[in-house]
């Protein structure tokens, strides 16, 4: 069954159901890949591209972080593991690796990604987690015995249009 | 990283000729567009309709190569899809850049 965070009484025979799990090595030309599969996966149960699309680039974002950040000084390609869950329109998924925590064990913030004044700066990076921030409806983060491990939601899954964006 | 260009007198077309720019390429795209615009004229498009998935790497690869062509030279987007275009709007970097939904409204614009 699926990785779920410590302290969770969700009963897991009755609410989220398991869409797709799956590991990768933590380089990113494995993460090219992982998408095409995450993305086949989920489009069993999404029917709306832009909202594949919009989880795809999470994903993306989230697996270019730990590559990059959490497992940055590791040779061994570490595994990161993804599951997937669903129950009803809403879709969970959970990243675990062995990298590194986020500094003081809490994700980054959306910093100003999205807004005019940050854009005039002409920023070459650091665009990722406004991008996680303004497309994911939730986001938790726990670290368990050596392991990062990331929870981000998403709403308006099985809905055809595109009326689930969340309030900007 | 696969690009072909073509180039007037006063304007250069790129063509993106892989369909994403992501982490796993950014570095390349942006060491193989600084060649092949290295004479560039005035103005350079970039065509990214092949283009269907971009992330905030392959992002940063466009604005580095907006700031290394300028100030003598421009560089306008071209042919966005769908989720290219949203992934600009989302950052709002679609208020530095020129876009053109295709080609041929850049070429018309731009002529």
């Amino acid at each position: 069954m699926v990785a779920r965070n410590q302290g969770d009484k969700v009963d897991r025979d009755t609410a989220f159901a398991g869409v797709f799990e799956m590991s990768l090595a933590g380089r990113t030309q494995a993460v090219r890949y992982a998408l095409t599969t995450c993305r086949a996966h989920l489009s069993t149960i999404c029917s709306n591209s832009e909202k594949l699309d919009d989880i795809e680039l999470v994903i993306a974002e989230t697996l270019n972080n730990i590559v990059e950040h959490a497992l940055a000084e590791r040779q061994d390609d570490a595994p990161i593991q993804i599951s997937c869950t669903q129950d009803g329109d809403l879709i969970s998924l959970v990243f675990k690796d062995s990298g590194i925590p986020f500094a003081n064990h809490t994700p980054p913030g959306p910093k100003q990604v999205g807004t005019i004044a940050h854009a005039k700066s002409l920023p070459e990076g650091g665009f990722g987690w406004g991008l996680i921030h303004h497309l994911a409806q939730d986001i938790s983060y726990v670290r368990v015995n050596q392991n990062n491990v990331l929870t981000i939601v998403f709403d308006g899954v099985t809905s055809t249009t595109d009326n689930a964006q969340k309030p900007s | 990283m696969r690009l072909s260009a073509e180039t007037e007198e006063l304007l250069q077309v790129v063509t993106v000729l892989d369909d994403r720019i992501d982490a796993a390429v950014a570095l390349e795209f942006k060491e193989n567009v600084r060649q092949i615009t290295e004479t560039a004229p005035a103005t350079v498009i970039l065509d990214l309709s092949a283009v269907v998935f971009i992330d905030s790497s392959g992002l940063g690869a466009i604005v580095a190569t907006m700031k290394h062509l300028a100030p003598q030279r421009t560089l306008v987007l071209a042919g966005l899809t769908a989720p290219v275009d949203r992934v600009f709007r989302l950052t709002r970097m679609d208020s530095v850049f020129s876009l053109y939904p295709t080609l041929s409204h850049a070429l018309e614009d731009l002529s």
